[in-house]
């Protein structure tokens, strides 16, 4: 049996560095979910700072639920562009194998119909 | 499942660690279980044939190896470390290189573009060519011809032509022969043990043990998704037999 030392180090060097991507698509799935709870968090922080706002007469009261709101607004829109990221990320992966899928159906059909012409 | 497929090579020298190794591995599609705990080890220049009859599971365990599915038990460790997980183009960019079942071409570009994909892993367009055609003088006449209008035997050597050109590790090979003339599986063959002979690892799917007779160093013979019998495609041949008559 011959081998080949030069390429079997490379080789073992490159799978010792290769990232696996275990971590990488619990981290997506982790901002995904992270980005849902941000959304519904910042609503309800929010709907919170306005019956606080209502249950006082108090204009500091009523201005830190100004800003509690704000800031629940701020959650719930941060929250929503991590949401559409991961998601869109998933689907676009998805189209994108479609796409391809069905490119290859038609050239099939296409090779079929001129091997069928010739 | 224990057998081990270690040829004589392997065994005198233990101290190295095989380029892939399958540990107890099981793995199926949509919760059906196809492999139900296979062991497999493949040492760095060794050429190892998987055989056995339609719905073994050996193509299954190239697309598990390959990283298209993943193992729901056992461990996938390649030149020493696990890599369950691992996706498929990582796993195609260190050079673990598959030719699947159909070849796996580009059917709507032409064989030089075909050729121009496999640039991923530095190598220029040029040497590539040059390499394919050293290797399939037939595909310097056919570079600008779309793919899908070759013959089988054609669209196969650009297959290999396209694997070879990104100078693999481990070479996996598919069912090579499926469809196609004994004399162009010849050709193919003898191209895979030059191939061999340069040092390249290969693990290959066969349904007949006499096609890689010639070839293969050690043969593992697989029957209901385990590896029922491991040694020199010579010694399989028969069992292979009785495997395809339900014996």
């Amino acid at each position: 049996m011959i081998d080949n030392p030069e390429r079997l180090e490379q080789f073992t060097n490159e799978v010792a560095e290769m990232r696996l991507p275990d971590t990488r698509s619990s981290r997506e799935r982790l901002l995904l979910i992270g980005g849902i709870a941000s959304m519904a968090l910042g609503v309800i922080v929010t709907i919170v700072a306005y019956f606080v706002s209502h249950g006082t007469t108090n204009p500091l009261q009523q201005r830190d639920a100004i800003v509690i709101a704000l800031i629940g607004l701020a959650v719930a829109i941060v929250g929503s562009a991590a949401f559409l990221r991961y998601s869109i990320a998933q689907f676009l992966r998805f189209w994108l194998a479609r796409n391809s899928w069905e490119q290859s159906a038609h050239t099939d059909r296409l090779v079929a119909a001129l091997k069928q012409e010739d | 499942m224990t057998a081990s497929n270690q040829s004589p090579d392997a065994v005198a020298t233990p101290a190295a660690t095989p380029l892939v190794e399958l540990r107890n591995v099981r793995a199926g599609y949509d919760g059906i279980e196809a492999l139900h705990g296979i062991d497999l080890v493949v040492q760095p220049g060794q050429v190892v044939a998987i055989l056995g009859p339609n719905g073994a599971g050996k193509s299954t365990t190239l697309k598990l190896l390959a990283g298209l599915i993943q193992p729901t038990a056992g461990d996938v460790m390649v030149a020493g470390r696990r890599v369950n997980g691992a996706r498929p183009d990582d796993l195609a960019r260190i050079g673990l290189c598959l030719i699947p079942e159909g070849r796996g071409i580009f059917q709507n570009l032409t064989v030089r573009e075909n050729l121009w994909m496999m640039t991923h892993r530095g190598v220029g367009q040029k040497e590539i060519e040059e390499r394919s055609i050293v290797a399939f003088p037939q595909l310097g006449d056919l570079l600008d011809r779309v793919s899908g209008t070759l013959s089988g035997g054609q669209q196969q050597m650009l297959a290999m032509a396209r694997g070879l050109a990104t100078d693999p590790a481990l070479l996996v090979l598919d069912e090579l022969s499926m469809g196609l003339a004994p004399l162009v599986v010849d050709g193919l063959y003898n191209t895979v043990r030059e191939v061999a002979d340069q040092g390249t690892s290969i693990l290959l799917v066969e349904q007949f043990a006499r096609i890689v007779m010639d070839v293969a160093d050690s043969a593992s013979l697989m029957v209901q998704g385990r590896i029922t019998q491991c040694g020199h495609p010579r010694d399989i041949e028969a069992k292979l037999s009785q495997a395809y008559l339900g014996g």
